[in-house]
């Protein structure tokens, strides 16, 4: 009787009669019955022992497979953080979440927060009530990454680049969002911010690169937020006049 | 000797103090020069175009020029896109790309259309600061353009990369009529996350080499995990029912494993697949090897 007869007994893959004779060898044959108990026991092995080294050419596969994974990872959406929790529930409800979050927003009573840097006029300035909660939004957006950047470890670790992929994540919603809200252009700027901060995410970056990405990006950040808080006071402006 | 050492020690202390006040009146200069720039998206366009073009054709550092490009990309003047435009073609270094990626910035078509004569194929800098700024302002008939006449590999990698990123996944499929398929597509097409386009290669036999790489792709995008299983139980050859395998892995699709495990009928097959499930880290895994070493399953 061979291995792969008893290996088929052991799954109890065996038709019943022959399942049934081999029961019986196995009784009366104690040499089969301990080659049994050894087959038995390599089975157990195989459960016990950590996962089996794979060969080199499927490592080399898989290693293939994880950068195409990573590659995957870089173009697609990744699950949205909690650090601006109100944001998460936004994705796939683009239009609908454009109004969510500026009632969000709204309620809040801890933003905005003057980033250092920010000038003090743009802060103080509060968001006009004829603003769309998109704009609304978006403004706290613009605050909130400054802070984001600030926050930001200078070298790459772990945590440093979650942080980024949490504004990645950010930032590709309210392209999308800027999208549906009919502004182009918008969505241009905040699509040219990801490559920045894709590179920022790089855990090799220098502390000296990293610095000039992030002042870069809060220059660029500085100027939207006041734009978008111009255009709005501007609206307001034409609202009460017209009213 | 010991004197002139006195008098270089003399000096240097003397000058510490005044090259480390330098140093400081350079950066506070120029975080005011900063503050200037950023100010300019608050004037009107016509007091803030000639101030940006002092500062882009002034001495300024780059960081401050690259800052006034941005202003200036906001500007909706057809001076600021020529000033643009004048810096992505005349530009040193940095300054130059940062031109370009304004091009994307501002998506002006005609402005567009000049960044396909600036794109340079042989110059690896330009050639993505380019795609970089189709992808900004979400051109992608361009990108297409260019993936599809690209001369080579490196050229066309870089193109059907950013299609990806850009989810053009109507360019990918006529892409994939004009240039066939090969590893740089099914990179794009996990990219833009086209389990469809997969599913359709990973099923097609026509080339082997392609085939693996879509099935073990489909693991990566996932949406099509009971295809895998299928996949595999038709699998003309090792490669395509490993590649099945590694798919399910990718994906972490156990229930299709077991489901392989409990209708198989042959030993080895059912050693290396139980190895499979091992591996997975399956649930289901213990109860199997208890279940089979009492005799059922």
């Amino acid at each position: 009787m061979n291995d792969e007869t008893l290996l088929l007994y052991h799954y109890a893959e065996l038709p019943d009669e022959e399942a049934r004779a081999i029961r019986h060898a196995l009784a009366d044959d104690a040499s089969l019955a301990a080659r049994y108990r050894r087959l038995c026991d390599d089975l157990d092995a195989i459960a016990d022992a950590p996962a089996p080294p794979l060969a080199p050419d499927r490592l080399a596969r898989f290693q293939a497979t994880i950068d195409r994974a990573a590659k995957l990872e870089h173009g697609r959406r990744p699950a949205p953080r909690s650090r601006v929790h109100f944001l998460s529930f936004l994705l796939g409800t683009a239009v609908t979440a454009a109004v969510a979050i500026g009632i969000g927003l709204a309620t809040r009573q801890d933003v905005p927060v003057a980033p250092a840097g920010v000038p003090v006029a743009m802060i103080a300035e509060p968001a006009p009530s004829a603003a769309s909660p998109f704009t609304r939004s978006l403004q706290v957006y613009f605050r909130e990454s400054q802070l984001g950047l600030q926050d930001l470890p200078d070298t790459g670790n772990g945590e440093r680049t979650q942080m980024i992929r949490d504004l990645i994540a950010q930032n590709r919603l309210f392209a999308k969002l800027a999208m549906e809200n009919d502004a182009p252009q918008l969505a241009r700027v905040l699509r040219a911010f990801e490559p920045i901060l894709a590179r920022l995410a790089n855990e090799d970056i220098s502390a000296e690169e990293s610095a000039a990405l992030r002042e870069k990006l809060e220059f660029e950040l500085n100027v939207m937020l006041t734009k978008v808080t111009r255009e709005a006071s501007q609206t307001a402006r034409n609202t009460e006049q017209e009213t | 000797m010991k004197t002139l050492t006195k008098t270089l020690l003399f000096v240097l202390l003397l000058a510490s103090p005044v090259v480390a006040w330098s140093q400081d009146a350079d950066r506070d200069r120029e975080e005011l020069q900063m503050a200037a720039v950023e100010a300019l998206i608050t004037a009107p366009p016509e007091r803030a175009l000639p101030l940006a073009t002092k500062v882009l054709k002034g001495n300024y550092s780059d960081d401050i020029k690259e800052s006034a490009l941005f202003v200036l990309s906001q500007i909706d003047r057809r001076e600021a896109q020529d000033l643009i435009l004048e810096t992505a073609r005349s530009g040193d270094g940095d300054l130059r790309f940062e031109a370009i990626r304004m091009i994307g910035i501002s998506g002006k078509g005609d402005a567009l259309t000049q960044l396909t004569s600036l794109y340079d194929a042989d110059d690896e800098d330009v050639r993505e600061a380019v795609l970089e700024a189709f992808l900004i302002a979400g051109d992608k008939e361009s990108v297409y353009q260019l993936a599809v006449n690209a001369a080579t590999e490196d050229e066309f990698e870089d193109a059907v990369d950013t299609l990806g990123a850009m989810g053009a996944r109507a360019q990918l499929q006529r892409l994939r009529e004009a240039r066939g398929v090969s590893e740089a597509y099914i990179d794009a097409l996990i990219i833009s996350g086209d389990a469809e386009t997969l599913l359709e290669i990973a099923q097609d036999g026509s080339n082997e080499d392609n085939q693996v790489q879509a099935i073990e792709a489909l693991g990566i995008v996932g949406g099509h995990d009971e295809k895998l299983v299928d996949i595999y139980r038709n699998a003309g050859s090792d490669d395509i029912r490993e590649a099945a395998l590694d798919g399910m892995l990718i994906s972490g699709y156990d229930d299709g494993v077991l489901e392989l495990y409990r209708s198989s009928t042959d030993a080895a097959e059912k050693k290396e697949l139980l190895e499979q499930l091992v591996i997975m880290d399956s649930d289901e895994v213990w109860s199997i090897i208890d279940s089979a070493l009492d005799g059922g399953l």
